[in-house]
């Protein structure tokens, strides 16, 4: 069962949307490098960088930089793992959970960007990226422990 | 090869010469059994082209096919013409009377790959919205719903009317732009679409409309260049409109509403994009770039207005306080989020000026804060 969150875990999801691709071609292409940003709390940072490419993630990697994304989705690990838990028990993100939601206000994740077009990135693939993240609730997950 | 049919050559029933010279000369030819053939043994045409497919996972692209011929359009093409970019055409094609007929009048860069995401990413008011997901939800807060709704119902449509007023007048030979604005008419016509559906589907209805949103939607149908009502259409209003959006699918308590405007949220930002790039292209290859720079800024001088118009505007900001506290009882904090939106709005919109080149931020009159 891979561990949220780990490269394992990311490539899991993407697994399960390569399984649903017809969905995601339904929802359209996306090209977008997306940066993951987690603090542990105490238990140190984690990046990923994902790849998403047509109608699915291309590649997951632990990044040490995320200067190559065209924007980072960032928080603490309580609140990824408040969401991800959410989707695993809902089946998708309600809609307190949605990753809009979440982001919108800066908090508890915010959207991190260099420049405006790459942010608003985030608003162009919003469906995919959703849908992306919703893939977790077919994925058997244990959670790291946070520092706080 | 068969014989022609056997009107008299020149003639209709009437015995009205209903041919031009050139025409009856070809009929002639055609009924000794001659073609014509020029187009087949034209050596003009650039023959042999065969446009691969970069990713068959897509399918062809506009990319592809800008890859392998014609695919960068002139500066300022010579002829006004609807022959396609790259074809072979006569001299004396008439003028289509375009107006825009040089590049930096309406190009942006990105406006290829922005017109097959918009062709990727369609979807459909009536099918792809969760109507059965619609729930009852307290009176207050469907009349917060209803009255955003009424006023993107008002407003889209704006996006629809603006490009069609100028698509005819630019050179084809920037289909592109065309084909994109194409795109952007028809998603704001569902967006038209999806919140008159959604002000009269939940037990709730069409609500306010104000003269001073009714002024600044004129301001944008009738402005004088295109390049103005770009920048107050693509780049301000859109940009806000952007922002509501975001903020609807964040404020939505049914799954319908979220992904109605996430849905909304994902064809807008395309559009903001093309204005933002096409604001860039503008004054980076304005033949008098100084000029150009100072009379946009005299727009956005008047224009950034409609900021602070916008969030002082109670049919606006109070549903949306609503929205955000949950219910009248709590506007008062949910005007703390109406405030974050302020700044968000502000800030967002001077982030785009800046990428476009065109700096607001150290000349702006839009307070960084909401003054409430």
């Amino acid at each position: 069962m891979p561990t949220f969150p780990s490269v394992e875990w990311f490539e899991a999801v993407s697994e399960r949307t390569d399984e649903d691709r017809e969905k995601f071609r339904v929802l359209g292409y996306v090209d977008a490098d997306v940066g993951i940003k987690i603090d542990g709390n105490g238990t140190g940072v984690k990046s990923y960088l994902l790849r998403f490419r047509d109608y699915g993630v291309e590649s997951v990697a632990e990044a040490r930089s995320l200067d190559e994304a065209d924007f980072t989705l960032e928080g603490s690990l309580d609140a990824w793992t408040e969401m991800v838990s959410n989707i695993t028990q809902n089946g998708e993100a309600d809609i307190d959970h949605s990753l809009n939601r979440l982001t919108m206000a800066g908090t508890p994740l915010r959207v991190v960007a260099n420049d405006q077009l790459k942010a608003d990135i985030f608003s162009r693939f919003n469906q995919s990226f959703q849908a992306f993240f919703n893939e977790a609730s077919t994925v058997p997950t244990e959670f790291a422990a946070s520092g706080g | 090869m068969t014989q022609a049919p056997t009107a008299p050559t020149g003639t209709n029933g009437s015995g009205a010469n209903i041919y031009t010279y050139e025409q009856s000369q070809y009929i002639d030819k055609l009924r000794k059994g001659s073609y014509d053939f020029e187009w087949l043994n034209d050596p003009r045409p650039n023959w042999g082209i065969r446009a691969q497919m970069k990713n068959p996972e897509r399918g062809l692209t506009l990319q592809d096919i800008n890859n392998a011929y014609a695919g960068v359009p002139e500066d300022a093409p010579r002829y006004r013409t609807m022959a396609p970019r790259g074809s072979v055409f006569e001299d004396d094609v008439p003028d289509m009377g375009y107006q825009y007929n040089e590049k930096y009048q309406v190009w942006s860069d990105n406006v290829g790959a922005l017109y097959e995401e918009a062709c990727a990413r369609q979807w459909s008011a009536t099918r792809d919205i969760p109507w059965d997901d619609l729930k009852a939800i307290p009176d207050d807060l469907e009349r917060a719903v209803c009255q955003i709704a009424t006023l993107l119902t008002e407003v889209e449509m704006i996006a629809s009317d603006f490009p069609a007023k100028w698509v005819w007048q630019m050179n084809q030979h920037f289909h592109e732009v065309k084909m994109f604005l194409c795109t952007q008419a028809m998603d704001e016509a569902r967006h038209l679409e999806v919140f008159r559906k959604r002000a009269l589907a939940n037990g709730g209805g069409l609500m306010r409309c104000l003269t001073g949103t009714e002024m600044f939607l004129k301001t944008i149908l009738h402005a004088p260049t295109y390049i103005q009502g770009s920048f107050l259409m693509h780049v301000l209003g859109e940009g806000l409109v952007l922002d509501i959006f975001r903020s609807g699918e964040f404020l939505a308590r049914t799954k319908t509403d979220q992904e109605i405007f996430r849905l909304c949220m994902q064809d807008e930002a395309r559009h903001v994009s093309y204005g933002t790039m096409h604001l860039k292209y503008f004054l980076e290859h304005h033949p008098e770039r100084e000029k150009a720079i100072a009379d946009m800024h005299m727009l956005a001088e008047m224009a950034e207005m409609g900021i602070p118009g916008f969030l002082t505007n109670p049919f606006i900001i109070e549903p949306l306080a609503v929205l955000m506290g949950g219910g009248v009882q709590g506007i008062d904090k949910g005007m703390e989020a109406v405030r974050l939106v302020w700044v968000r709005m502000r800030e967002e919109y001077l982030n785009r000026c800046e990428l476009a080149g065109f700096d607001r931020r150290s000349v702006t009159r839009v307070p960084a804060e909401a003054p409430f």
